[in-house]
């Protein structure tokens, strides 16, 4: 009986601190730095609004400085959710017990740009990618030197630029002779420069972004699986597929993100052995 | 205060109004400073939150917190700010840079000069940092005051020093418009109490104070003025009591006939009855002259405050009641100087009673011309006289006689009753001076006196 009572107590103590909990701690969303922290914050206000309305408390937008510290923090699970490519959400999912929840209908297609409009033939191959372990990067080096491509892995001398547009110039001014990037960055590109470079290889569309939840402060997975179907269904989740030019919200079948797991160990293997 | 004069109340409430005065504008300037310094506070305050905003708000959310400690360790050293916080939406210290370790933060400050802020020189302050709505922590933010509290400092000292000095200065403007006010009233009341004394004619200097000297032409009027009409009363004065002299003298000369012989008659056999009305006719003419000095008293105490000699009066009074048996004086040979027939018979009458029959001159010309042809033992001098009066005969007399051994006697013998009129005979040479109308018992003792063997 005495030890019933005490586990009520415990009990009792655990429902205030986590009650308090709800209303001190601040949420916080991760999302992968894949444009400047200005167009992250814009394109998911919508989203943070609806969440901190959902729940009642403070919802912070976070992000990191690249893609690797990014990587770093979601792996020690400092985010509550996460917004990130299909190999780095795999990789989350595997180190801190995020659960995917929901992606896009829409896929994100990778380029290699070229200033010919034939895959140049020169060995070493000088390639720019955008980040060492950006989902696009490794897509396209996953094609250069592992399957159709058949480039090779020794063949291929890597850099890395912070942007779309500056691999495209480093191209035409003949300092590499191809580049990575997604087909929605290559869109961007204005006229001038996008008129000097031809795409050599198209891959198919990928699931673009993961939303990963962690259980904590007070929530479960299963809250935060209501409170993204309650945003997918709300005027803000319309209003964010429209800002970022997606068409729908859909769930994650079964192991889908198991088609990643070649570009998360090479991702894995990058994070234990930085390039210099 | 009671010991202090007017002058120096009035620069004392002048001095006491200025300094309030003073005290209002230090008040109003310490005020503006303050208010102008606090909005360039607050406008400093607000760029450096902007820019830190802006700075820090990229690498927050990205949790970049060495770059974040980096912008603000350059920040820091800019602008007099003293520390630097930042802490996330837990309150948990993000990056401190030159807040000490294991300190506790201080709560904030309402405003940039607060009693709290200026108490050590510090503004506590915090800034919400957000982007585009997206919460990021709070800036904890230590502004210095000193640069606040060394103005304010600096424009107390100067404002007061100017408010001493202007004090001072004032002080001593006033302290010399004082002096010179007192130096010029007390001209002017040196001036008041002269024409007071009867110095009717002075005057201030007008100098070249214009704005003094209306006051002083004021006054100068009002002292001409003053001559003026104390002149005409002067002179109004003097025709009155010329008036009455007159009137006095022409007067005596008909009671001198009255009373003169009154006392002859007193001196003839005459019945009770007619000796009764001798003494009323006397009686009357004493009184009537009685009332005649009386009228020349007043007129000489208004005028010169003189006093009229009331023996001759007096002894006029009761002359007649104690008439001794005359005396006669053979051997005395007199010279009667005397314009008026009347006078010269009353005179006459008188002297032949005392046994003496005088020689008569009409007036001083006459007298010397006989003095000159024969020898008198006393000459009876009139000095109202046409042609040369008394005073002149006997200044001519006395001149005259320097180079003789004997002595000329001479007595005045005047309606002029004043003691003035007595004093000036005697010191012009008479040697006795008697009024008219004439007393006969003191003629008789007046020659008894002179010519004793008789």
């Amino acid at each position: 009986m005495q030890f019933v009572h005490k586990i009520a107590i415990g009990l009792a103590l655990f429902m205030t601190f986590s009650t308090y909990s709800h209303a001190s701690e601040a949420l916080q969303i991760g999302i992968a730095p894949h444009s400047s922290v200005r167009i992250i914050l814009e394109s998911h206000a919508s989203l943070r609004a609806y969440l901190e309305s959902y729940f009642n408390q403070p919802v912070q937008i976070a992000t990191a400085p690249n893609f690797s510290e990014f990587a770093k923090r979601s792996n020690q699970g400092d985010y509550d959710l996460i917004i990130t490519s299909p190999h780095l959400a795999l990789m989350a999912q595997e180190a801190a017990n995020y659960q995917p929840l929901m992606t896009y209908t829409q896929g994100l297609e990778t380029v290699i740009v070229a200033k010919e409009a034939q895959m140049p033939t020169q060995r070493p191959l000088r390639v720019v990618g955008l980040d060492p372990i950006s989902f696009v990067t490794l897509t396209g080096l996953q094609a250069l030197h592992e399957t159709e491509l058949g480039v090779g892995q020794n063949n291929l001398n890597v850099q890395y630029s912070t942007a779309s547009d500056n691999a495209a110039i480093l191209l035409t001014q003949d300092k590499a002779d191809i580049a990575i990037m997604s087909l929605p960055n290559y869109n961007k590109l204005n006229d001038t420069l996008r008129a000097q470079v031809n795409i050599v290889w198209r891959s198919q569309p990928k699931p673009s972004r993961i939303y990963l939840a962690k259980a904590g402060k007070g929530y479960t997975i299963n809250d935060w699986q209501q409170a993204l179907s309650s945003f997918t269904l709300s005027p803000q989740g319309q209003e964010h597929l429209k800002d970022n030019k997606l068409k729908e919200f859909r769930s994650l079948i079964l192991n889908e993100l198991d088609s990643v797991k070649p570009l998360a160990r090479m991702a894995k293997k990058i994070l234990e052995h930085p390039p210099e | 205060m009671s010991t202090l004069s007017t002058g120096i109340k009035w620069i004392i409430a002048s001095l006491f109004i200025e300094s309030i005065m003073l005290m209002l504008l230090i008040g109003s300037n310490l005020n503006q400073l303050t208010t102008t310094l606090h909005d360039q506070t607050q406008q400093r305050l607000n760029e450096n939150a902007i820019s830190l905003q802006s700075a820090l708000s990229a690498p927050l959310a990205q949790m970049d917190y060495a770059t974040v400690e980096a912008i603000m360790k350059e920040t820091v050293d800019l602008q007099g700010i003293t520390y630097l916080v930042v802490l996330d939406l837990n309150q948990k210290q993000i990056a401190n840079v030159g807040w000490p370790k294991a300190t506790p933060f201080p709560p904030a400050e309402k405003s940039a000069f607060s009693e709290a802020s200026l108490a050590d020189a510090r503004f506590d302050t915090r800034v919400s940092l957000s982007m585009l709505g997206n919460p990021l922590g709070t800036l904890m933010l230590g502004l210095s005051t000193q640069f606040y509290i060394d103005a304010r400092h600096e424009a107390l000292v100067r404002s007061v020093s100017i408010a001493l000095i202007e004090l001072l200065l004032s002080a001593a403007l006033l302290l010399g418009i004082n002096r010179w006010l007192n130096k010029k009233f007390s001209q002017i009341a040196q001036q008041a109490q002269a024409i007071a004394n009867g110095n009717y004619a002075q005057r201030l200097d007008t100098g070249n104070q214009h704005d003094y000297d209306q006051l002083t032409s004021a006054f100068n009027r009002m002292a001409e003025a003053v001559e003026t009409r104390i002149g005409a009363l002067d002179k109004a004065n003097r025709v009155k009591s010329e008036f009455l002299s007159s009137i006095s003298h022409e007067l005596r000369t008909p009671l001198n006939a009255i009373l003169g012989f009154a006392q002859m008659l007193d001196l003839e056999s005459l019945n009770t009855e007619q000796r009764d009305q001798v003494h009323q006719i006397h009686n009357a003419g004493v009184h009537l002259l009685s009332l005649v000095n009386q009228i020349l008293e007043i007129n000489e105490r208004e005028h010169h405050a003189l006093t009229m000699t009331q023996h001759s009066v007096k002894t006029e009074e009761s002359l007649v009641h104690h008439t001794p048996q005359p005396s006669h004086f053979k051997t005395v040979s007199v010279l009667l100087v005397e314009d008026n027939v009347i006078n010269q018979i009353v005179a006459t009458k008188l002297l032949q009673k005392l046994g003496i029959t005088p020689v008569i001159a009409n007036n001083g010309q006459e007298a010397i011309d006989a003095l000159a042809k024969a020898s008198f033992d006393l000459v009876l001098l009139d000095i109202q006289m046409p042609v040369m009066d008394g005073y002149q005969t006997i200044t001519h007399i006395r001149q005259h006689e320097i180079n003789i051994e004997r002595h000329q006697h001479v007595i005045g013998l005047s309606a002029n009753a004043l003691d003035s009129d007595r004093e000036k005979a005697l010191q012009l040479g008479m040697d006795d001076y008697l009024t008219k109308p004439i007393d006969f018992n003191l003629l008789q003792k007046t020659l008894a006196r002179f010519f004793p063997e008789n």
